[in-house]
């Protein structure tokens, strides 16, 4: 069992809440002597203390699929996402526009047609078959650079050998 | 929705559903963060999997144990939410290094723990506990922190909550002792 192990393993090692209170600033001059006296001999609890310290202010959002994650885990509902339409509107307005002022049906339904692309393309369909695409072109790419190159039917042997 | 992280606290404890989403998404970065910088600090190989159990594992534990009730600073709850993280990171390393014996793959078990970074750490620590053994813990602790941490002045006053005049004047002091017990360390 190394130091680490020990450390983790000390009786003596305060609970978290104890650990924690320091960083609390409320604690009465006893309470943080105590506390003191105790991280001034243990680097394990000195160390998650400067950690806890540090972390203050990091730490960036989780990815939603770990949240989601937990939060099935935990059987709590989750709200349901509101299908992205801020550009499906916007489209279906500049087709139905393109129709009523027919000087500039062309552009209006070009315009229609870009909208249109952005709404599926923003759509979690539509993200998820370009990521299937995406991983389906690095195979091959890893494919193609392990694969070596067959020699099998080159003529004239082997690099050092005679021809058979 | 909740601005108050007592407020949010106080609905997670009642079990409120909504509470509880906006508690996730709020802290499970940090405590993601507490639990990576944990297990780099500690020369741990891990991979991303390893974290993202570990911090469902915090969540799943505070929930099921209704730990959030036991914390009295309900609107400070960082600190004690990163120290969890990093206490289940280590349980969760350790879990995995007695599975790995178990199995007898003791060639992944060398692979789990990186001790090249922590040889040093340890050398040095060695030295600087022989140095300030007779030290007040205050002293022992702002040494430590500057020494061995890299930590500022400033940084050390705050951390410890201390005026950064006595945090000077204790390294000042005890500067010139503690550099000739550390010269004989190697570098």
């Amino acid at each position: 069992m190394d130091k680490r192990d020990m450390d983790i393993m000390n009786i003596r090692c305060l609970d978290e809440k104890t650990l924690s209170s320091y960083l609390d600033e409320r604690l009465s001059d006893a309470e943080r002597k105590k506390i003191e006296g105790h991280i001034a001999d243990c680097d394990t609890c000195l160390d998650m203390l400067l950690a806890a310290y540090e972390s203050r202010g990091r730490g960036k959002k989780c990815p939603a699929i770990l949240n989601n994650r937990i939060k099935n885990r935990l059987g709590l509902k989750q709200a349901k996402k509101r299908p992205e339409l801020k550009w499906f509107f916007p489209a279906l307005f500049f087709f139905a526009l393109s129709f009523i002022v027919k000087h500039y049906f062309l552009q209006f339904l070009a315009i229609s047609v870009i909208l249109g692309f952005k709404w599926v393309m923003e759509g979690e369909g539509a993200k998820r078959v370009i990521m299937i695409f995406k991983g389906i072109q690095e195979k091959e790419k890893k494919v193609e650079r392990k694969s070596p190159p067959d020699v099998s039917n080159i003529a004239g042997g082997d690099r050092y050998g005679k021809p058979e | 929705m909740f601005d108050n992280t007592h407020d949010l606290i106080e609905r997670c404890i009642k079990r409120e559903e909504k509470a509880w989403s906006e508690f996730i998404d709020r802290f499970s970065g940090l405590v993601y963060y507490s639990a990576s910088q944990r297990l780099k600090r500690d020369g741990f190989r891990f991979n991303e999997q390893d974290v993202q159990d570990i911090v469902q594992n915090v969540f799943v534990d505070i929930w099921e144990k209704s730990k959030l009730a036991e914390v009295r600073e309900r609107n400070k709850i960082q600190a004690w939410l990163s120290i969890v993280g990093q206490t289940r990171a280590l349980n969760f390393m350790r879990k995995k290094k007695e599975r790995l014996l178990s199995e007898e793959e003791l060639f992944s078990v060398e692979n789990i723990i990186s001790d090249r970074g922590a040889e040093y750490r340890a050398e040095l620590i060695e030295e600087l506990e022989k140095a300030v053994e007779e030290f007040p813990p205050r002293e022992k602790i702002v040494l430590k922190l500057n020494i061995i941490h890299g930590k500022t002045h400033k940084e050390i006053a705050e951390f410890m909550n201390i005026p950064i005049n006595t945090v000077s004047t204790i390294i000042a002091r005890r500067k010139e002792l503690l550099r000739k017990a550390l010269t004989n360390l190697k570098v």
